[in-house]
């Protein structure tokens, strides 16, 4: 038995203090926070959708000042190129000599924001691809590791398409969140405007001190993959997420006509490890249903591809999950 | 995790209990259910294929049943945590408790977990369920009663051909007024006899009431039957059929009674005795082997001209009945099958006349149209249940034999009433139509009366009638009236049959076009 890298209820105190230092700027979008929180201690990343003006921006800036962390904004244009995001190579004069010295893009921080990552090119999206994914970016032969944590936070805005790149399966499938953004509500925009239209405007402080946060931080993502998952629970994240195939053919007709590719492997590793979180959150070292009927939603709907038949019909992902994975859940609420 | 150990082991255990006295409920209720089954086939006559089969496949059934409910409930250990789990709303922490406990190499939260499931579960652990929950009890409650309800011996628990209906159909003789020469002092002894059947076998009750000595043996072997009857049936659910049975008590000993004081009314107590043949014939059956026996049949016209004899006598009588009741049950039996009385009984002289003529009352109501053989209650005390259900069986079947030979005649009548062509009126030509008129005998005094007559008839009127009546016409009025003179008749030559066209009308205006198609089609006369 290993040592704890951290106390669960310390990591849960200081989840808490994060929401409400992120509350105090945030105003309206606690569920947002929350499941930004989670990916990022989950391990993941996140892309924020929203219309404009919804706070995408300022919460990944509030994320990185709340935590302590450095923060890159990459704004991504069609002409945004890979180099613009990891770095280039830059002919030098060292010592009378001219050299080839690595020029760090944005993408080495720990926090990254690609705004309106989908109207850079696909060939600029797949910049981020092995950032993303393996925190490590090669340049010129060379290999790079991105300093942890890393985290990159992307938005996109889903009703102006024109100019824009549909981000590629592959680059979806590194989101560990889908997140949307909503309208807040009438007390909350009151709140909003009451907030940011006088003359003192309230800043984000870190819960952490800057130079124990990266530290703490890894700690915390530890203690998340500690997190005890039972052996049923496991076969419920199994089958939710092969219900979504629709080769299968065994959650019925709606795989097979709305879907035409399920969730991936990473999709259950999404589902569990923001289970996860989520279990540490409420108290619990074990995942429980709960903790995974949770996150099934943020984790699988982008991870699905909508077939014709469900864009003709205007039927979205999440209601799709919704109806795939209701008789798995309530099979499993009437067994356990 | 000893503790925790503890938790699930525990409620493994105390589930396991529930579920196994379910189990061992459930199978009390099927086998009592299949043993039921199977007794009331038995009782029903059915084939023993049925009457074997029929249970055996059931509780076959009911035990595969059984065994798949139980596999179904049965928890392993993982189920029993994860139903723990739910119960208890630990969010799984038990089932991951368990499972990770079984691991080789524990991890680091393993601690905190159980750290935090013993904190739970401490003050949830009033909710583990009960080995003895509420659909156990209920199932217990349905056993108990069924055990409670379960029949002794071969008696029905309620009847399968209910003897009451069958016999009520059957409608008794008009009953004649009571002679007036009957003695007072039965009526206060024919209400008390019913009440009188649990008292009747003490002899000092005959004593004490001399005047209700003829009653008290007969109600007493009744109500001794009735009441042993009743107390079966009481045990049995059937208190409407022993509150029946309680009535024949009286109404043998009224039946009895009536029919020694007035000999010729001996088949006029059958509506007595038809109120007692249902119950009498069944206490012929119920009655059996009991020591109620000697105070039926010929005891009875011994205690009843006891009951007819003047006060002075009956005390005489009245010590007697019990020593010489019992010797007399063979005659009992005899006197029931063929009415007659065993001149070898037992019975002292004195009784032995009174209980011959009793005992010919009996036969002849019993003999009489609709009523059956009257039973005498108790009578048949010493004869075996099964004897008895075939005397009954036997008696119902003549019952329903008169009952269908009179419907199969209704309805023979009925069909031949329906089956008759009725002829068009006026068109019949059949001479027997109507009966011959009857002729009023001129001879005889009193002929010229109408044969219902009435006030009006002979009733002095104002004006005298010249004509009407079917009487003779007076004086006046026949020679008033015109006189037929013989004539001389002779047939005529023309045809007097009709023919069809002339019975039609013809419209007026057709009349012409007929009558030139009529000549037409008639041949000319020569020339």
């Amino acid at each position: 038995m290993g040592a704890l890298p951290l106390k669960p209820d310390a990591f849960r105190e200081t989840f808490v203090m994060f929401q409400k230092e992120l509350g105090r700027l945030i105003v309206g979008q606690d569920e947002v926070v929350e499941n930004l929180l989670a990916a990022f201690f989950a391990g993941g990343h996140v892309l924020l959708e929203g219309v404009p003006g919804l706070g995408k921006t300022l919460l990944a800036k509030s994320v990185a000042q709340a935590l302590g962390l450095s923060f890159n904004r990459i704004q991504c244009t069609p002409d945004l190129m890979p180099a613009d995001i990891l770095g280039t190579q830059l002919v030098v004069d060292r010592d009378g000599r001219k050299v080839f010295e690595f020029v760090k893009g944005p993408v080495f921080t720990h926090i990254l924001l690609a705004d309106e990552i989908n109207r850079a090119t696909p060939k600029t999206q797949s910049a981020l691809l092995e950032a993303m994914g393996e925190h490590q970016v090669t340049v010129a032969g060379t290999t790079f590791r991105l300093e942890e944590p890393f985290f990159v936070i992307a938005t996109q805005n889903p009703i102006e398409m024109e100019g824009t790149y549909p981000l590629p399966e592959a680059q979806l499938d590194r989101f560990l969140l889908k997140i949307f953004v909503g309208y807040p509500s009438v007390a909350d925009l009151g709140r909003i405007l009451q907030q940011t239209t006088v003359a003192e405007i309230a800043s984000i402080q870190p819960v952490l001190p800057l130079d124990r946060a990266p530290g703490w931080i890894q700690s915390a993502r530890r203690l998340v993959r500690e997190v005890l998952v039972a052996t049923p629970i496991e076969e419920y994240v199994v089958h939710l997420v092969t219900a979504t195939r629709p080769s299968d053919g065994g959650s019925g007709d709606s795989a097979g006509r709305f879907l035409r590719y399920g969730a991936s492997p990473r999709g259950a590793q999404a589902i569990l490890m923001a289970a996860k979180v989520f279990a540490l959150v409420s108290g619990r070292v074990n995942v429980s249903y709960e903790d995974v009927d949770r996150v099934i939603l943020p984790a699988l709907t982008h991870r699905v591809i909508l077939s014709f038949e469900a864009e003709a019909e205007k039927r979205t992902a999440a209601d799709i999950l919704t109806e795939l994975t209701r008789p798995i859940r309530s099979a499993v609420t009437s067994r356990a | 995790m000893m503790q925790l150990t503890q938790v699930l082991q525990q409620f493994t255990a105390r589930y396991r209990n529930a579920l196994l006295t379910k189990a061992a409920l459930l199978t009390g209720l099927g086998a009592a259910i299949v043993a039921l089954l199977s007794w009331r086939l038995r009782a029903m006559h059915a084939p023993s294929l049925w009457a074997v089969g029929a249970p055996v496949a059931l509780g076959l059934m009911g035990a595969g049943a059984l065994a798949a409910w139980i596999a179904r409930h049965w928890l392993s250990s993982r189920e029993t945590a994860a139903h723990l789990d739910r119960t208890l709303g630990l969010q799984q922490r038990l089932m991951t408790a368990a499972e990770v406990g079984a691991r080789p190499e524990l991890p680091a939260l393993y601690e905190a977990l159980l750290e935090d499931t013993a904190r739970r579960l401490d003050p949830e652990q009033g909710h583990v369920p009960r080995p003895m929950d509420r659909t156990a009890g209920l199932l217990a409650v349905a056993v108990l009663i069924l055990l409670l309800w379960w029949p002794d011996g071969s008696r029905l628990p309620f009847p399968i051909m209910p003897k009451p209906q069958m016999t009520k159909p059957t409608p008794p003789p008009v009953n004649p007024p009571p002679p007036p020469s009957q003695p007072p002092a039965q009526q206060p002894d024919q209400s008390k006899s019913p009440s009188q059947g649990g008292t009747a076998q003490q002899p000092s009750s005959g004593g004490q009431q001399p005047s209700s000595e003829g009653q008290n043996q007969p109600s007493s072997s009744g109500d001794n039957a009735s009441s042993k009857s009743s107390a079966a049936q009481s045990q049995n659910g059937r208190s409407q059929d022993g509150q029946k049975q309680g009535q024949p008590g009286s109404g043998t000993s009224q039946a009895a009674s009536q029919g020694h004081q007035n000999p010729e009314q001996g088949s006029s107590s059958s509506h007595a005795g038809s109120a007692q043949r249902q119950s009498g014939s069944h206490d012929q059956q119920q009655g059996a082997g009991t020591s109620s026996q000697p105070s039926s049949g010929a005891q009875r016209p011994s205690s009843q001209q006891a009951g007819a004899r003047p006060a002075g006598q009956q005390a005489g009588s009245s010590a007697q009945p019990q020593p010489t009741g019992r010797p007399a049950s063979p005659n009992n039996m005899s006197s029931k099958s063929g009415g007659q009385p065993q001149p070898g009984s037992t019975q002292s002289p004195s009784q032995q006349p009174a209980g011959t003529p009793q005992a010919r009352n009996a036969a002849s109501s019993s003999s009489s149209p609709g009523t059956g053989s009257l039973p005498q209650p108790g009578q048949g005390a010493g004869q075996s249940s099964s004897g008895n259900q075939e005397e009954l069986k036997a008696d119902i079947e003549q019952l329903l034999k008169e009952v269908s030979g009179e419907l199969k005649e209704l309805q023979g009548q009925l069909a031949a009433s329906q089956d008759q062509a009725h002829p068009t009126a006026g068109t019949s030509t059949n001479p027997q139509l109507y009966e011959a008129p009857m002729k009023l005998d001129q001879q005889t005094p009193g002929a010229g009366q109408m044969p219902l007559q009435l006030q009006t008839d002979t009733a002095q009127t104002r004006n005298q009638r010249t004509v009407g009546g079917t009487g003779t016409p007076s004086r006046q009025a026949a020679a008033g009236s015109p006189q037929l003179q013989p004539q001389s008749v002779q047939l005529s030559d023309a045809p007097q049959d009709e023919t069809p066209a002339s019975r039609q009308p013809i419209p007026p205006e057709y009349r012409s076009a007929f009558e030139k198609l009529q000549q037409q089609s008639q041949p000319q006369p020569a020339r």
